[in-house]
């Protein structure tokens, strides 16, 4: 009974001050900036930085995927340019299959083991074959302008030896390949 | 009866001089913009007919009794008792009547006929208690005029307190606190007052002297200064302001007035002791929410209710700027809310699906930076050998080709590269007199300006020329190597 007496005495003070003018503009003013502050700004000030962030997020996703769709439109014309399999088998007898409809014969074909580039791998073979100039060039044009890419990173071509007429390349060929 | 807070108006408001042959009334409307309209008027009491008379006047001011409004009244200055006492400091909560019995120091006074206001305040370095009273009969009549007229007296001042309040606004600011001694001039009488800002600490009403009104107002003043030592005050007011007839301002010697009485005098128009002037010093006063000053009818004041100070504009006010406020952060918030749905709507399906393309972005750029590399300084050899075999010389064979473009390595992020080369071995036959062939000399040149070597080799030079001689036919001719390379180390 004490206690809510003393709050009914502490609230009548406070009414009681309340009486001067100047003391209730104070109060008023008080009020009002915190109802301001915290009932308008401050809530509307966190959904609006709320809003914000998530639109920033989305914005920043959105840059993502329109990353992602120029890479992809870049890639798909290479990617049908890169060996996919595993061994390099798929790769040697493609160029086995690409000496033999040219007019040079084959010396020897070796494939090194693959080595990482990226997620893909990169393939180096080693390609020696005779033939005339003619056919040596043409057999270089043909490769370099397969349907899969390769890169010569060596060619050397001798001319015609006591022991073999026509004229030898051995070229060092690298190519990639899709593992997965 | 109380005085009814519930018909204050803050914009329209009456003020009434009460004498007792007439009655001076001045009416104060404060537009919408802030500024005030003042109109005033008098009437004459006839056979002391108060009611008939205030009646009159409320007519001439225009006031319809369909709506209440507040009457702020003036007792003429002497009418009232006026005294300032010195107190002690415990004794600020001294009873009205007992310092009334003190100052007026008889016993034989019947207080209870008498309206009394105190106010403690301190003017110097000694606290005082300012006293003013007046008959109860002249107040309660006063009050039952105006209570008939359906209006509600709100104040009834002394007029002297009114003139002295009113007194400080026509001045600067700077002496708006200075203790000063006043003289309010009227037709035949003077009102000497010193105070202190707009509460007076003596005053005393004196008649005006016609044709000697120079030494009229020195004597006054002196009297006043005199008396003003009972009040605590002990030492000479800080300046003179003389107010009204402004006529007798040409007329009275000024050197000698400042030599008799304040060097530092001052003399202005307004106001006056007139009546007129003392209804607007009441209305002013009234207006401008001044009151610590003396209300002799205060007991019956209503105790402001709490509704009658809360700020309704400043509320209105506040509202408004939360509204905005509102509205403002709210039209952000939307404007946001609407790009993120546009932004959703324009942006590829898997943003839709809420998968995150990050690790779908870094797969592809891996990809494509192998391919890249893969790629980068690619040499295709067939057609450079094609280009570069056309330039050279009539008669001309090549004897070896021998071309690099190895692969840059990427090795712990370092890239290791490899000079591109290519080196032509070629023989070619000698002219009629055994000389090299001119065209040879321009080669490099020629091969130079291929564009497809431009864009692999930065030098291109002819080397090791020698003279040989063919074993299968004996023919002497000259061998030499073109050699190309992108390796400018060893360029002059």
């Amino acid at each position: 009974m004490a206690k809510k007496k003393d709050w009914r005495a502490d609230l009548e003070q406070v009414v009681e001050q309340l009486r001067d003018p100047f003391r209730m503009r104070i109060v008023v003013a008080g009020v009002a900036l915190a109802v301001m502050y915290f009932a308008i700004s401050n809530p509307l000030h966190g959904r609006m930085q709320q809003s914000q962030r998530d639109f920033d997020r989305m914005q920043s996703t959105a840059d993502l995927a329109e990353e992602v769709l120029l890479l992809r439109s870049h890639l798909d014309r290479v990617d049908q340019r890169i060996i996919s399999g595993n061994s390099n088998d798929v790769i040697v007898s493609h160029l086995i299959d690409l000496v033999r409809n040219q007019p040079v014969d084959l010396i020897r074909i070796d494939a090194e083991a693959p080595t990482r580039l990226g997620p893909l791998q990169s393939v180096r073979i080693s390609l020696d074959v005779n033939g005339s100039f003619d056919a040596l060039a043409k057999m270089l044009h043909r490769l370099e302008s397969d349907q899969y890419l390769f890169r010569v990173e060596t060619v050397s071509i001798s001319p015609p030896q006591r022991d073999n007429p026509d004229p030898s390349m051995q070229l060092q060929i690298r190519t990639m390949k899709d593992p997965s | 009866m109380t005085t009814n807070n519930d018909v204050q108006s803050n914009s329209d408001v009456i003020g009434v001089l009460f004498g007792r042959q007439k009655l001076d009334g001045c009416r104060i409307t404060r537009t919408l913009f802030g500024t005030t309209r003042h109109q005033q008027r008098s009437v004459e009491l006839v056979d002391g007919d108060l009611d008939t008379a205030l009646d009159e006047l409320l007519d001439q001011l225009g006031v319809s009794k369909g709506t209440p409004l507040p009457i702020v009244g003036a007792l003429p200055t002497e009418e009232c008792y006026f005294a300032t006492r010195p107190i002690a400091a415990g004794s600020a909560n001294a009873s009205p009547r007992v310092l009334l019995r003190e100052s007026l120091r008889s016993s034989a006074t019947r207080l209870d006929e008498m309206s009394i206001d105190v106010i403690n305040w301190q003017p110097d370095r000694r606290s005082v208690a300012g006293i003013v009273a007046a008959p109860t009969e002249r107040i309660e009549s006063i009050r039952e005029a105006v209570a008939k007229t359906k209006h509600s007296l709100q104040r009834l001042y002394p007029a002297a307190s009114c003139l002295i309040a009113a007194a400080p606004d026509v001045e600067g600011r700077e002496r708006r606190t200075s203790l000063t001694t006043r003289v309010f001039l009227g037709d035949a009488s003077m009102l000497a007052v010193m105070g202190r800002g707009a509460k007076p600490i003596h005053w005393h009403l004196f008649p005006l002297p016609a044709g000697d009104e120079a030494r009229g107002i020195v004597s006054s003043i002196r009297a006043l200064e005199t008396a003003a030592g009972a009040c605590g005050i002990d030492r000479n007011p800080d300046a003179l302001v003389i107010h009204g007839r402004p006529e007798l301002r040409s007329l009275i010697d000024q050197q000698w007035l400042i030599d008799n009485v304040h060097n530092d005098l001052r003399w202005i128009e307004t106001p006056t002791l007139h009546g007129s002037d003392i209804a607007q010093a009441a209305a002013d006063r009234y207006l401008a929410s001044e009151d610590d000053g003396f209300d002799l009818i205060r007991q019956h004041r209503d105790p402001l209710q709490l509704r009658r100070v809360v700020p309704y504009r400043e509320i209105g006010s506040y509202a408004l700027a939360a509204c905005l406020l509102a509205g403002v952060l709210w039209m952000r918030h939307t404007e946001i809310e609407d790009n993120y749905a546009a932004l959703v709507a324009g942006a590829p399906p898997m943003v839709a699906d809420g998968s995150n393309p990050k690790a779908e972005r870094d797969l592809l750029n891996a990809r494509a930076t192998a391919v890249s590399q893969f790629l980068d300084k690619r040499v295709q050899w067939s057609g450079l050998l094609g280009e570069i075999t056309r330039m050279l010389p009539e008669g001309t064979r090549l004897t070896g080709i021998r071309g690099s473009s190895a692969m840059a390595q990427r090795r712990k992020k370092q890239v290791k590269t490899s000079p591109t080369t290519l080196i032509l071995n070629a023989e070619c036959v000698l002219d009629e007199a055994g000389n090299l062939p001119p065209s040879l000399d321009t080669l490099a040149a020629k091969v130079q300006s291929i564009e497809n070597v431009k864009k692999h080799f930065k030098r291109v030079e002819i080397s090791d020329v020698r003279r040989v001689e063919s074993q299968e036919n004996g023919v002497v001719g000259a061998a030499f190597s073109v050699i190309l390379t992108n390796d400018t180390k060893g360029a002059s």
